[in-house]
C-alpha cells in the first residue's frame, strides 16, 4: 500500500505531460469511510490543484479546475497526536495509508507508534523491528474541519463530552482504543 | 447610610474577588515554581559559586539578564503547553517534521544527560565531603533514584529532597553575614563587566546554561499539559513562573555574593566542594561542609530523580510511544530505555576514577547553553505562530524581545567558541 511519505517529493506533471513541480501535500474530502483523494499541493504554492481522476502512482498529474479545498494529510495529519476517547494520549500518526483502487487513491488509514518514524529518519532495518500499528481511518473522525484545530474522534459526540471544553482548541486525533497494543 | 451599605457591598465584593483569585493562584501554582527552583541544583550553585569566587561582583550582571531570559522562556514554555496540550519535543514534531524533532531531542537527550552527569558529579562531591568514596556513593545513588521513581515511591520522598536542597536558602543569610559590599553588587548587577578572557567567558556562558537548562524548558510544558491548565490559568501561571525564577534568581545572586564576600575576597578559588563550603562560613562556621554537603546532596538526588523521567517522558511523546510509569517494560520499551540510558551514562561518567568533579559540574552547564540554542529557536517560531497559539501567540514586540534573548545567548557562545579556537 503506498504511504503518504513515500509520495511527498515525487515530480508531478499538468495535463498536457508538462513538469508541473514536486508533491507537497495531498487534499482529501471529509469522507468518513474512505475520502478520496481530490487534490495536490505543489512545492511552493499555498492552494491544492485537483488531481486527474485516474491516479498514476508512476506519474501523478494534476488536472485543469479550480483550487479544491479539504484536509491537507500532510500538514493537518501527519505527526499529530492521537488521543483516545478518555482524552489520553496514546500516539503519533507516523504515516498516512493510501489505497490505489482502479484509478482513485484514497486513505484507509494511518499508522501510529515508532516504526513510521524511524522509516522516516532513514532508519529502515531498524523500523521492521520496531513497533507500529494501523488505524483505521473508519475508527477515526475529525472534530473540526482543518489544520490545528483537527481533532478526530471514534464517537464525535461522546468525544465532544470528553474534550470539547479541554482539548477544542488543540490539535488531535482519537482513536477508539485505550491503547495501542504491543506490536 | 445608603453610601457607608455601597462602600460596605464594595468592600465584600473587592474582598470576594481576592480569595477567589488566591484560590485559582493556588490551583495553578507548581509548574513555574518547582522548574525555575529545580535550578538551583549541585551544578547551578558550583557554578554560581565559581562566578563569585573568580569574578566578585564583576559579572552578577549575567545572572541578571538569564533571570530575566528565565522569566521570559519560562512563561512561552507554560503558555505553549496550556494554548496546545503537548510537550515540547512533540510539538516540535508536528509542526516541523521527524528529522527536525530527531535533531531538538537529541540535543534534549545530550544536554540531560550532561546535566545528569552532573547530579551525580553532585552525590559525589557530596559524600566525598563524609569521606564516601564515589565508587560506593554513585552506584548507590543511581539504583536508589531508579527504584524509588520507578516504583513509584518517588513522591514520597520528593519533599524531604526538595526540604534538604533547599539548605541552600542558607546562602541567603550567609551572603548577609560575610559582609559584601552592596554597592559593588550593584553596580556588578547593572554595568556590564566585558567578560573578555576565555575563562570568564565559559563562567558567563555556564551561568545562561544553569540557569535557563533545556531541561527546565521541556519540563514546565509537560508539566503544564500534565496539570491540564487551561487557558484562564495563565494569568496566575504568570505569576507562578515569575515567583519561581526571581526566586531562583535572588538565591544565585545570594551564593554569588557570598563567594565574592569569602572566596574572591581571600584570592582563592574552587577546586572541590570543601572549597565550595567555605562561603557558608560567615553562617555554619565550622558545620559550612556538613550543611553545603547536605544541600548538595538534596538537590542532586532530587535532579537526578526527576532529568532521566523528563528526558524518558519527552523522547517516548516525540516518538509517538506514549508511556507512563505504570506500564509495564513490554509495553514501553522505548521508555525505560531512554531512562536506563540516562541513568546508566551519566553515573558512568561520574564514577570515572580521575574524572574532575567541580569541572564536570560546570562544564556541563556550558554544554547546557549551547544545545539551548535550537530548542530556544523553536520555541519562538512557535510561540509566534498564530496557527499553533491562536490569540496567544507572541506579537511583535514579544517577539523582538524573544529574539534579542536568543541572539545575546548565541553571541555569548559565539564568543566563547571564538576565543577557544583562537
Amino acid at each position: 500500500m503506498p504511504l503518504l511519505t513515500d509520495l511527498l517529493g515525487l515530480d508531478m506533471i499538468d495535463h498536457r505531460g508538462r513538469p508541473a513541480g514536486r508533491l507537497h501535500d495531498l487534499v482529501v474530502t471529509a469522507d468518513p469511510e474512505h475520502p478520496p483523494i481530490v487534490g495536490a499541493v505543489l512545492r511552493g504554492e499555498r492552494q491544492a490543484r485537483p488531481v486527474a481522476a485516474a491516479f498514476d502512482l508512476a506519474a501523478p498529474a494534476i488536472a485543469e479546475g479550480e483550487g479544491v479545498d479539504g484536509l491537507w494529510l500532510a500538514r493537518d495529519v501527519l505527526d499529530t497526536q492521537v488521543y483516545d476517547i478518555g482524552g489520553h494520549r496514546i500516539s503519533r500518526v507516523g504515516d498516512v495509508v493510501l489505497d490505489l483502487s482502479q484509478g482513485v487513491l484514497t486513505v484507509s488509514g494511518v499508522e501510529a507508534g515508532i516504526a513510521p518514524v524511524l522509516r522516516r529518519l532513514g532508519l529502515v532495518r531498524a523500523s521492521r523491528r520496531a513497533r507500529g500499528r494501523t488505524l483505521a481511518w473508519s475508527e477515526l473522525h475529525p472534530l473540526s474541519k482543518r489544520g490545528h484545530s483537527l481533532v478526530l474522534a471514534a464517537d464525535p459526540e461522546r468525544a465532544h463530552g470528553h474534550l470539547a471544553a479541554a482539548h477544542a482548541h488543540r490539535p488531535h486525533l482519537l482513536s477508539r482504543h485505550a491503547r495501542p497494543p504491543s506490536a | 447610610m445608603p453610601i457607608d451599605r455601597t462602600s460596605c457591598h464594595a468592600m465584600r465584593a473587592l474582598r470576594a474577588r481576592r480569595a477567589a483569585g488566591l484560590v485559582a493562584l493556588a490551583a495553578v501554582v507548581g509548574p513555574g515554581l518547582l522548574a525555575g527552583l529545580s535550578d538551583d541544583d549541585a551544578p547551578g550553585i558550583t557554578t554560581y559559586s565559581i562566578l563569585g569566587a573568580d569574578y566578585g561582583y564583576r559579572l552578577l550582571w549575567v545572572l541578571l539578564l538569564s533571570t530575566v531570559a528565565l522569566v521570559l522562556f519560562h512563561e512561552i514554555g507554560a503558555r505553549l503547553g496550556v494554548v496546545t496540550g503537548q510537550g515540547l519535543a512533540g510539538l516540535i514534531r508536528e509542526r516541523y517534521g521527524v528529522r527536525w524533532a530527531a535533531i531538538s531531542l537529541l540535543a534534549l537527550l545530550i544536554a540531560n544527560v550532561g546535566t545528569t552527569c552532573a547530579e551525580f558529579a553532585g552525590v559525589a562531591a557530596a559524600m566525598e565531603l563524609a569521606g564516601v568514596s564515589r565508587v560506593v556513593s554513585v552506584p548507590v545513588a543511581a539504583l536508589a533514584v531508579s527504584l524509588l521513581v520507578l516504583r513509584g515511591s518517588f513522591r514520597r520522598i520528593e519533599r524531604l529532597l526538595l526540604a534538604l536542597s533547599t539548605v541552600f536558602v542558607a546562602y541567603v543569610a550567609s551572603g548577609l553575614l560575610a559582609g559584601p559590599d552592596w554597592s559593588a553588587t550593584a553596580r556588578g548587577l547593572v554595568v556590564p563587566g566585558i567578560p573578555a578572557s576565555r575563562a570568564a567567558l565559559l563562567a558567563a556562558t555556564a551561568t545562561v546554561g544553569t540557569t535557563l537548562a533545556p531541561w527546565g524548558l521541556a519540563f514546565i510544558q509537560s508539566y503544564a499539559v500534565d496539570k491540564r491548565l487551561k487557558p484562564e490559568d495563565l494569568r496566575y501561571e504568570r505569576i507562578d513562573v515569575i515567583t519561581g525564577a526571581v526566586l531562583t534568581g535572588v538565591i544565585g545572586l545570594f551564593v554569588v555574593v557570598a563567594c565574592a564576600a569569602t572566596l574572591h575576597a581571600e584570592g582563592r578559588s574552587i577546586n572541590d566542594a570543601r572549597d565550595a563550603a567555605v562561603a557558608l562560613d560567615p553562617l555554619a562556621g565550622g558545620l559550612a561542609a556538613t550543611l553545603f554537603g547536605g544541600g548538595l546532596l538534596g538537590a542532586s538526588l532530587l535532579a537526578a530523580s526527576i532529568l532521566p523521567l523528563s528526558t524518558a517522558y519527552s523522547v517516548s511523546e516525540a516518538l509517538g510511544d506514549e508511556s507512563a510509569l505504570d506500564d509495564r517494560f513490554a509495553d514501553a520499551p522505548v521508555f525505560y530505555i531512554t531512562y536506563g540510558f540516562v541513568v546508566v551514562v551519566s553515573a558512568g561518567f561520574a564514577l570515572v576514577p580521575a574524572a574532575p568533579l567541580v569541572p564536570i559540574l560546570f562544564l556541563s552547564q556550558v554544554l547546557n547553553a549551547v544545545l539551548l540554542l535550537p530548542l530556544l529557536v523553536f520555541v519562538h517560531r512557535i510561540a509566534r505562530d498564530p496557527e499553533v497559539m491562536g490569540e496567544h501567540a507572541n506579537g511583535r514586540v514579544a517577539s523582538l524581545v524573544v529574539v534579542t534573548a536568543i541572539a545575546l545567548i548565541a553571541l555569548c557562545v559565539a564568543s566563547l567558541g571564538v576565543l577557544s579556537a583562537i
